[in-house]
């Protein structure tokens, strides 16, 4: 039986879905010098509630001032942010009505919620963390990045009915085609910047470093929205 | 009654909630127990959660509010339950 997700608190905490988000959101951070975050994740994207929940009785829940909750899109990002909010309504957390929405209410911290893919890609919100992986790992090991494209067209991924396992085909792909010394390596591993294998510094992190990087800001401020607190300070 | 887990063997502890609470309902009594031991809360909370018993329990924690002053915050059973079950601190 898996372990349970660790018990992460602090006066903004990020919540990823599982570890390898965990994992990212972590050296990401590292990456972009980000500070004052406390990075944990619930164990899948059903796992909300029990976390929440469980934090609820918490001596230092008080501590606690907001929770980004992030989570994948999938194969339908309404459902997959209304599968969240359900959560939150379960245990009358505070429960945003948008993605990347503050909702507050009196004796609890604020919450927000962030779909990834984000940026979505143009007309298509689908997708998880490893849409967003593939650019950067392909930009950093292009020789394996045709390999696998080549792969994925002869296994004809394009007819699987998940994008999310199309995504997932590639990032298992370029992993075990770029670390021959363990082509099996787990994902929440290769984010060390010693493995050379997603280059956190690429542009296609950008937009949710710059949303961790003022989390704490946006979620103390009066702005409801991340757009709205984005156009107030001109970032 | 004050740390009534004194003398009951670990893996005796659900049984022995499991029997307080029926005693409690039969006999219409409230039942308040005070104790430090988190074997002993996590066997309990799984008890108390149970859905005919879950709205009429809860945790109490005695602590110290933003003002600092001291303050019980209630916990609801299945906020209590869901706590044990990841091994969270809850004292």
């Amino acid at each position: 039986m898996a372990a349970p997700p660790p018990q992460v608190i602090g006066r903004h905490v990020v919540l990823g879905e599982g570890e390898r988000d965990r994992s990212f959101l972590e050296y990401l951070c590292q990456n972009r010098q980000i500070t004052g975050l406390a990075v944990g994740y619930v164990g899948g994207n059903g796992g909300f509630r029990k976390y929440l929940d469980a934090m609820y009785a918490s001596p230092r829940f008080s501590e606690c001032n907001s929770i980004l909750l992030i989570s994948d899109s999938d194969e339908s990002p309404d459902d997959s942010f209304k599968n969240i909010k359900d959560q939150l309504d379960a245990i009358r957390f505070p429960s945003p009505s948008r993605p990347l929405e503050m909702a507050k209410k009196t004796a609890y911290p604020s919450i927000g919620i962030l779909m990834l893919p984000h940026p979505a890609p143009p007309n298509d919100g689908r997708g998880c963390l490893e849409t967003l992986l593939i650019q950067a790992m392909v930009s950093a090991n292009p020789r394996q990045g045709a390999c696998v494209d080549q792969m994925s067209a002869c296994v004809g991924i394009t007819s699987w009915p998940k994008k999310n396992s199309q995504d997932k085909f590639k990032v298992r792909c370029l992993v075990s085609a770029v670390w021959s010394d363990d082509p099996m390596y787990g994902l929440n591993l290769c984010f060390s910047p010693d493995k050379h294998l997603v280059p956190l510094d690429h542009a296609v992190f950008n937009e949710v470093a710059l949303i961790l990087q003022h989390f704490a800001a946006w979620s103390s401020s009066n702005s409801r929205s991340w757009a709205e607190w984005r156009q107030a300070n001109g970032v | 009654m004050d740390e009534i887990e004194s003398g009951f063997y670990y893996k005796d502890m659900p049984g022995v909630w499991t029997a307080l609470v029926k005693l409690c309902i039969s006999e219409k009594v409230q039942l308040v127990v005070s104790t430090h031991s988190y074997e002993f809360l996590k066997a309990s909370a799984s008890v108390l959660a149970e859905e005919t018993v879950a709205k009429d329990s809860q945790l109490m924690r005695s602590e110290f509010d933003a003002k600092g002053e001291r303050v019980i915050k209630k916990i609801p059973a299945h906020s209590f339950e869901s706590a044990t079950s990841l091994d969270f601190e809850v004292r």
